[in-house]
């Protein structure tokens, strides 16, 4: 499969809300709101918006992959940081190398803005995309509490 | 507990703030650039932002407790949530509610700027720190990756 990553943009809009409706099911969360859903997707897209931003892996005509990062300040740096927030493969695209290469994308994004290296969050108990970042990235002794 | 009072980080603190900071870090075996004090604390301090902000607990003139937030946004939802990043209270002031009093402080004050409740990280090795956290908020499955 020849593979393209490149920055999500606006006649992704179809595709990419499929892929995004599928991930947002995986979490098990109720469907997002149309408006949330648009109001993401401009934010996404809009290169004003530098905080908020989106890549796509192609295989031909096909999206078939999706990640969101985000930048935001850090008080132990003097760099932003960057927060890979959601992270998602079509299943039938899986165990070919789409997770890594978007990973790949956003770190080479992240470093050319100058922003520290991605980190993300996933499930304890998401042993598949575990088995990856464990291969790619390091395990943090960190967990995380929600108010 | 009665003498100490909780209210933003101003200017004229940067001494008492210094001297928290460092032992927050130090807890986390780290040092900073004395360029990185300078610019989080310009930046915690700058009224013309409202990303970023601080709460410090003076008992008197003495700073016995702080704690430094976030604000970025989400692509799950139109509004920016809160990451409450550092909190720290000065060990003769521990075990009387001040780390509580500091976490609610930053959920008034996310509410008050229409930002999704406050959530943070914690190393799972941390049991005093849990051992409030539990109380509180709510343990999420997330752990974290670090590229």
């Amino acid at each position: 499969m020849s593979l393209e990553i490149r920055s999500l943009r606006k006649d992704d809009r179809a595709a990419w809300a499929g892929l995004w409706a599928q991930y947002i099911a995986f979490y098990e969360h109720p469907p997002l709101a149309g408006d949330v859903v648009e109001t993401t997707f401009a934010r996404l897209i809009d290169p004003q918006c530098s905080s908020q931003n989106g890549a796509v892996a192609c295989a031909g005509d096909e999206v078939v992959g999706l990640a969101h990062f985000i930048y935001h300040p850090h008080n132990w740096r003097m760099e932003e940081m960057c927060y890979l927030q959601d992270l998602f493969t079509a299943p039938h695209a899986r165990g070919q190398g789409v997770a890594r290469a978007l990973i790949t994308h956003v770190a080479q994004q992240a470093h050319d803005k100058g922003a520290g290296a991605p980190y993300w969050l996933t499930q304890e108990s998401n042993s598949t995309a575990r088995h990856l970042y464990d291969q790619v990235a390091t395990l943090t002794p960190f967990v995380k509490y929600q108010m | 507990m009665q003498t100490v009072n909780i209210g933003p980080l101003k200017a004229q603190h940067r001494d008492q703030w210094l001297g928290l900071w460092a032992q927050l870090t130090a807890f986390y075996g780290s040092e900073l650039a004395k360029g990185i004090y300078d610019q989080s604390f310009a930046r915690l301090t700058d009224k013309d932002q409202r990303q970023t902000g601080a709460f410090l607990a003076l008992n008197e003139h003495e700073a016995v407790g702080m704690v430094h937030f976030v604000a970025y946004p989400h692509n799950w939802k139109p509004e920016p949530v809160c990451y409450l990043q550092d909190l720290f209270i000065v060990p003769s002031h521990r075990r009387q509610g001040l780390a509580q009093a500091l976490i609610e402080k930053v959920a008034q004050h996310a509410q008050a700027m229409s930002w999704a409740p406050p959530h943070w990280m914690t190393n799972d090795d941390n049991v005093p720190a849990r051992a409030l956290y539990d109380r509180i908020a709510t343990l999420t499955p997330y752990v974290k990756y670090q590229l």
